[in-house]
């Protein structure tokens, strides 16, 4: 490996990171788990760095193909143990609280991330694709094996199911 | 349904409302209200809140470079092995000096530097700054400022400066520090909650029975939040691993069976009018080169979150100063578990060193979890290569968030209970902070005939892997429980300081099939009871009416009136299924806690710091000032620092909970 491929995932990096942890913590509500899957998502991206194909999709779809499958092998962990207690044992405090106004925000933040949670698996999937990857419908579609429609009613129906059951959220 | 249509114009609009361009005018006001709501969905970033950006990011690019070096030295004609080789000097040197001079030697900043010569690779010592140039040299820097040291073969760092190739390995900090704390250590660990023992009433409960519990996990673990400034939760404290950390000096055993026995009576410290009464077993010591041969099966966890440098890398460490103790009669094999899954090592002679360090350092955490078996694997491993005359032990190294591959909680009890009956031990390591399942690693090692480390830096590995190695590794009985019969004459009521998720019922103790414990080679376990004599007044104690349809109680012959107690062992040898069982009474005797031996008073010293970091009900007048006089006063036999570390741990436990907020601790 030259000097070059490393500069250029370092850019990569840090141009991608942000979306990669958002979705993560949407789609698993823990800031912990988003850690471990976004850290786990990039070195695997770097492991797999060579082997991608331009013409079978765009880095945005590579990317979030290899975070979506991170994801899974971590819920497979957590569906076979039983014993985890991670669900009952609280996040870690947020390191600084700011003044009221911001920290209303960040109120606001928590419980929209809240709300995401109950959504089922497959709709939360494709909300946090869709909102912090923002891959098109059809990628989300390819990528879980639904079509580009069904993706697009899902999409619909959780927005309006969070909306009518979080009227507070709305703003 | 007929939202479909709906749902299509919908995802039209939400496109450009994601892209800030505006929507058609004529929208109904319900599906403005969801595309709004959207676009908050959308704003959504949380991304400050992320702990592993810059952490991530330097060691996939710390990859980087190793893979640069290996590559360049492939070119150059050194073969990894020759790198490992070296790395392993570098990783051998310093605990060379360690075992030969003071331990709390610092070793930070000392690095090595090869200088490859036209493919003769040449090594020096120094402490100078590195020669680096050109691009490299900020990633190196940054490197050796956020990990402590990697002892791994082959995984420093290379730079190039003109023509020639500085190979650089990060500074050796052997030191335990903790200076980067970022994180608090709680966050989802789970431990288990363990209601304190009561005092019992010996005219209700006669008997106090309980298995033995030789870990030291629950010290080693405090230690490591009390280092980064914080208590540990109650849960996480656990009396009777923090008197069974430690090392008394107990006579070896002599005679038929495979340990001594101690008995020590004395007023109790923190409250006189009590007695406190220690019970100390010491298994049979084995000299290294008469262990059986050992075959070992290395489970080894490395899925993403080993990531960090204290899970893997550190299990990689200790297990490197295990390999070296190990000879040719020994049989070591790797499996792995996530990424590589399976068995990357096969049954390999200890003589091997180079091929089984060789394997250890290719192991790397992160990738997929790939299909689960893999402490059946190991375990499977472990019997296809059983050691009839040997010791058939998996050694399972993992943070706790472990995916055992089989699908319940009760099929893999299931598991490892079928595979203890086929005569495999298992130890636990854990490592790691954060998601930390403390609670899972002990029924694991409670489980499978285990015990169970904590290692939270690499003096602990050396603990227990190199100085307790006997005793870690080599079970000389097991099922070991013990059984106190007090006499009522004598004593009103007792307590158990420990043991809570130890204990057994009275009729446990002669049931054979009934687990317990076991005890390794060398190793000590102590039990404390906190004694209230009969005829105390005791405030706060439990008050029942004197029961009507029993019979008073007989006084004891008077040949045995002077007999406070007796505790009686059970014991199994560890290939034999039928228990055998030692009796031993304890007289009572005036004594002052001032005449308590040097160890006595460490050891309630040790049980008294849990109880008070604990927020035990019935530690008396016990607090953090006392708690250290005591320990002060058993400051000998010390040749490792430990109990002197407990002083300094004892300190900052005051300091921290004079400065936490008042709560329920």
């Amino acid at each position: 490996m030259s000097d070059k491929p490393t500069a250029e995932f370092a850019e990569f990096y840090a141009s991608w990171f942000d979306r990669v942890y958002n979705y993560a913590r949407g789609r698993t509500g823990s800031g912990v788990r988003a850690d471990e899957i976004a850290a786990d998502t990039f070195e695997r991206a770097f492991r797999a760095w060579g082997q991608f194909d331009a013409k079978r999709g765009d880095r945005r779809t590579w990317l979030f193909t290899i975070a979506f499958r991170s994801v899974a092998d971590h819920y497979r962990d957590e569906k076979r143990s039983v014993w985890s207690s991670r669900e009952l044992v609280a996040e870690p405090p947020d390191a600084a609280k700011g003044p009221a106004k911001e920290a209303e925000a960040a109120d606001d933040k928590k419980r929209l991330l809240a709300a995401l949670q109950t959504l089922n698996t497959e709709a939360r999937e494709i909300v946090s694709l869709k909102f912090f990857s923002g891959m098109t419908n059809r990628a989300i579609g390819e990528l879980l094996g639904l079509s580009e429609s069904s993706v697009g009613v899902t999409l619909f129906r959780s927005i309006r199911t969070l909306r009518k059951n979080f009227p507070a959220l709305e703003a | 349904m007929d939202d479909i249509m709906e749902a299509e114009r919908f995802n039209l609009e939400l496109e450009k409302i994601l892209a800030d361009k505006p929507v058609i005018a004529d929208l109904d006001a319900e599906l403005l209200a969801d595309l709004a709501f959207a676009k908050k969905l959308s704003a959504l970033d949380f991304s400050a809140e992320s702990r592993a950006k810059a952490p991530a990011k330097a060691k996939i690019l710390a990859k980087a470079e190793e893979s640069l070096l290996r590559a360049y030295l492939r070119k150059v004609g050194v073969r990894p092995t020759v790198l490992a080789a070296c790395a392993l000097i570098v990783a051998v040197t310093p605990l060379a000096y360690m075992w030969l001079g003071s331990e709390t030697a610092q070793y930070g900043g000392n690095r090595l530097v090869f200088l490859p010569h036209g493919g003769n690779a040449i090594f020096g010592s120094g402490s100078s700054p590195y020669e680096a140039g050109g691009s490299m040299q900020s990633m190196i820097t940054g490197a050796a400022g956020n990990y402590d040291g990697s002892l791994s073969g082959g995984s420093g760092y290379a730079a190039r400066g003109g023509r020639q190739t500085t190979f650089i390995l990060p500074s050796l900090n052997l030191v335990q520090s903790a200076p980067e704390q970022q994180q608090p250590p709680l966050s989802r660990e789970g431990y288990g909650y363990t209601p304190e023992n009561p005092f019992e009433r010996v005219a209700d409960h006669p008997l106090s029975t309980f298995s033995i519990d030789v870990d030291g996990a629950s010290y080693s673990n405090s230690r490591r939040m009390l280092n980064a400034d914080h208590l540990p939760p109650a849960d996480a404290v656990r009396v009777e691993e923090f008197v069974n950390y430690f090392h008394y000096e107990y006579p070896e055993p002599s005679g038929e069976h495979p340990f001594s026995i101690t008995t020590e009576l004395a007023a109790c410290p923190w409250n006189p009018a009590h007695k406190l009464v220690r019970v100390g077993i010491k298994g049979k010591s084995i000299a290294k080169e008469n262990l059986p041969p050992n075959n070992l099966v290395f489970l080894i966890d490395t899925s993403g979150s080993m990531m960090s440098e204290e899970r893997l890398p550190l299990i990689k460490k200790g297990l490197r100063l295990l390999v070296e103790q190990l000879r040719k009669q020994d049989r070591i094999s790797i499996v792995a578990y996530a990424g590589q899954a399976g068995l990357v090592l096969p049954p390999t002679s200890g003589a091997k060193k180079t091929t089984i360090l060789d394997a250890l350092e290719h192991l790397e955490a992160g990738g997929s979890t790939a299909g689960g078996a893999g402490i059946k694997l190991a375990y499977e491993t472990a019997e296809k290569n059983f050691m009839k005359n040997g010791n058939n032990r998996v050694i399972l190294a993992t943070d706790g968030d472990f995916n055992v591959g089989v699908t319940s909680d009760g099929e893999l009890t299931r598991l490892i209970e079928e595979k203890r009956g086929h005569g495999v031990f298992l130890t636990v390591l854990g490592v790691g902070q954060g998601n930390y399942q403390d609670h899972k690693m002990e029924q694991l090692a409670d489980k499978g005939n285990g015990n169970y480390a904590y290692l939270d830096g690499i003096l602990e590995a050396q603990k227990v892997l190199v100085k307790e190695m006997g005793a870690t590794l080599l079970t000389i009985a097991k099922d070991v429980k013990i059984q106190v019969e007090f006499n009522p004459a004598k004593v009103q009521s007792y307590k158990l300081l420990g043991y809570e998720d130890r204990m057994l019922r009275p009729e446990d103790f002669k049931d054979d099939k009934k687990d317990a414990g076991e005890l390794g080679a060398g190793g000590t376990v102590t039990a404390l009871y906190e004694v209230v004599l009969a005829g105390a007044k005791e405030e706060g104690e439990p008050m029942v009416d004197p029961l009507k349809y029993q019979k008073p109680s007989e006084a004891a012959p008077s040949s045995m009136s002077g007999e406070l107690l007796t505790v009686k062992f059970r014991y199994k040898q560890p290939k034999e299924d039928k228990s055998r069982e030692i009796v031993r009474p304890l007289a009572d005797e005036n004594r002052e806690w001032s005449q308590a031996s040097p160890d006595f008073k460490f050891a309630a010293a040790a049980a008294g710091f849990a109880m008070t970091m604990r927020g035990s009900k019935t530690r008396g007048d016990l607090n953090y000032d006392k708690v250290r006089a005591m320990a002060a006063e058993g400051l000998v036999n010390d040749p490792e620092g430990n109990r002197a570390e407990m002083l300094r741990l004892i300190d900052k436990a005051k300091l921290l909970n004079a400065a936490a907020v008042p709560g329920p601790r």
